[in-house]
């Protein structure tokens, strides 16, 4: 599509007059899950110069004296247009930014929280001084413009407290890491809304760059006991129940098992790209293709050297 | 305290806290930029002018000023098989008029690509050091900040930088066109073949629509060395040529392996004069894709016109109807 193409499209966005740079603004609107509970919904897709990087749910909880902020967006222009979404619901002053892992699309807005104070789990802080330019790099070249003035700022170190009072809520934080290593989640007692973050997705295909999948599926046995009566998943819809735990731990399981069960039948990697008819299931998912590709591209090669370990490679007619 | 520091020390104390971009290493000695290259621009240029989109029409409208696109894209290295090229990996588009060096804007630059970014500089500008200049890549881009300063340090004096490129030029609403990295590699009169196979460039005449001229000489012959310094380098001839003909070189005196329209493997020598019966050089002979011969033409061609003239007989056919003395007179 050509430039000029995306940027007609981007003017009907216009609306929102935005003093950020014309034609091109995200639309926040923020969705209330429960009373004081609010999330910005982003699109179940791949980063584009269409979406500007917004296919991430971010949030924020109004505390009695304060506001909580739960992610902070794909770029200083979305950290700001979510500092301004959160003015006109109320204007309590910010009281605290949580960043939940260190993938670009939950902590490059964050120049936009500017006096607030930003925290992350140790690992997250670890990952983000490491290669946090490096997803910025990337993220300019997959939306562009969009990442006008974009730099990288870095949490302070947060060490782990499963109980927090922030703002006069009480928050219980969950310290997983088989999504990205280092995965906080924050379940708001008060409201009983858990911000799960990454660790699950609902009707969008999970991403495994940085996935250890047998420590994500303990993650989930960890998150079915918390007793949310809201779940915020990284991607997709927000739901009351257990079904995105329980959608993201068979998709999961299907991965590994079936990409196991194929390197043990010899199957080359190239094979592997076209998906097991067992995981008929989850083909609807949204943009299942590419990131069961992507999935295969990240993890086959290690279960391709357990199976050959293990010597359990059936040999193929020759 | 170089330049580039105290740039450095300006740019991060902006944020008012502490951004991550580890600062040393951003910039070399020299002071051009070396990393990250999407990042936000400073508000000066590192030399001559800083434009917005509306400074940038009133130029375009006042000056006819020299646009310059310097967006990066893959460089393919040159190998035994494969010469340097441009890969674009998505089609680009911008301000129409503009000629689109890619890659000059590293801080870094072969010797290859500096020469690219020289040669090009100075044809563009005629060899006019105070031809106003004006160059971009896309917003929040470093490459054409980079640029500006090396034209600076090459002595162009009337410069501009357009940091919005583009993506600002678009969001004006401003029409964008497609566009084409200007080749690495004048184009030359004779195409390049690792080796003389004429079944496969007959193959290439047929698939393109194009006849084939050999052109076959000595190492000591005059007039193929003044027609190769003169003619055979003219602008206007290459781009004749390139469209209906592809024009290949024989050593008459190589004993150099070659393959025949018959795919038999021979010596150019023998090719050249038992095959064809050259016995003069320079010798042109035209054939079309099924290597049925069109035109001989023995001896100095020497000058721009008679070459075109002689191009055109042949493309046109005309030597059905006219001997070529009389179509050189404009009969």
């Amino acid at each position: 599509m050509s430039t000029r193409v995306v940027a007609l499209g981007l003017l009907g966005l216009l609306w929102l007059a935005s003093p950020q740079a014309a034609g091109r603004s995200y639309d926040l609107a923020p969705l209330e899950v429960a009373t004081d509970v609010y999330v910005f919904m982003g699109a179940d897709e791949h980063f584009s110069f269409a979406n500007g990087g917004n296919i991430v749910n971010t949030g924020f909880i109004v505390g009695d004296d304060g506001v909580i902020v739960i992610d902070s967006g794909p770029s200083k222009q979305y950290g700001e247009a979510m500092r301004r979404a959160i003015s006109r619901v109320t204007d309590k002053p910010l009281a605290q930014v949580f960043i939940s892992h260190f993938h670009p699309d939950h902590f490059l807005g964050n120049q936009g929280f500017a006096g607030t104070p930003i925290s992350a789990l140790p690992d997250t802080v670890r990952g983000i001084r490491t290669q946090g330019e490096l997803f910025n790099d990337a993220m300019y070249r997959l939306v562009g413009p969009w990442m006008k003035g974009t730099e990288v700022v870095v949490p302070e170190e947060m060490p782990f407290r499963s109980r927090m009072r922030v703002a006069g809520r009480n928050l219980r934080l969950l310290e997983l890491s088989g999504h990205s290593g280092s995965d906080l989640a924050v379940f708001d007692e008060k409201s009983g809304v858990l911000f799960a973050a990454d660790s699950v997705f609902f009707e969008r295909t999970p991403t495994t760059p940085h996935a250890d999948i047998t420590q994500w599926l303990r993650d989930l046995d960890v998150l079915t006991g918390i007793p949310f009566r809201v779940l915020v998943p990284g991607h997709g819809p927000v739901v009351k129940d257990q079904r995105a735990i329980e959608q993201t731990a068979a998709y999961l399981r299907w991965l590994h098992d079936s990409l196991k069960s194929r390197a043990q039948q010899g199957d080359s990697m190239a094979e592997v790209l076209a998906p097991d008819a067992s995981g008929q299931a989850f083909f609807d998912l949204a943009v299942f293709a590419e990131e069961y590709r992507r999935s295969v591209a990240h993890l086959y090669p290690a279960i391709e050297q357990d199976a050959l370990r293990e010597g359990r490679v059936e040999q193929s007619e020759p | 305290m170089s330049a580039a520091s105290l740039l450095l020390a300006v740019l991060f104390t902006l944020g008012g806290w502490q951004t991550n971009a580890s600062a040393e290493g951003l910039f070399n000695e020299q002071g051009y930029r070396i990393k990250f290259y999407r990042r936000a621009t400073p508000d000066v240029a590192p030399a001559g002018r800083i434009l917005d989109t509306a400074g940038l029409q009133q130029l375009i409208r006042q000056q006819s000023p020299i646009l310059i696109d310097v967006q990066a894209i893959t460089l393919r290295p040159e190998t035994a098989e494969f010469g340097l090229a441009w890969l674009p990996s998505e089609p680009r588009y911008h301000i129409a008029g503009s000629t689109w060096l890619p890659n000059v804007g590293y801080g870094e630059l072969q010797p290859a690509m500096f020469d690219y970014l020289v040669k090009n500089l100075d044809r563009l500008s005629a060899g006019d050091k105070s031809r106003p200049l004006v160059f971009y890549c896309v917003l929040d881009c470093w490459m054409s900040w980079n640029v500006v300063r090396r034209a600076a340090e090459l002595g162009y004096s009337n410069l501009y930088w357009y940091p919005e490129g583009t993506d600002g030029w678009a969001d004006a609403g401003l029409e964008l066109v497609e566009a084409t990295p200007y080749p690495l590699s004048d184009p030359r009169f004779f195409t390049p073949f690792l080796r003389l196979d004429l079944p496969d460039i007959l193959k290439l005449a047929k698939a393109s629509g194009r006849d084939l001229l050999l052109f076959f000489e000595t190492a000591q012959c005059p007039f193929c060395k003044r027609m190769r310094n003169t003619v055979l380098l003219d602008e206007h001839v290459i781009s004749r040529l390139s469209g209906d003909f592809i024009a290949v070189a024989v050593d008459m005196q190589s004993s150099d392996d070659m393959i025949d329209a018959d795919g038999n493997s021979v010596s150019m020598a023998n090719f050249s004069s038992r095959g064809q019966r050259v016995v003069r050089t320079p010798t042109m002979l035209f054939y079309d894709a099924q290597f049925n011969l069109l035109h001989r033409h023995s001896g100095l061609v020497a000058t721009r016109d008679e070459m075109l003239r002689l191009l055109d007989f042949v493309a046109a056919r005309a030597y059905e109807t006219h001997s070529w003395q009389s179509f050189k007179r404009g009969n």
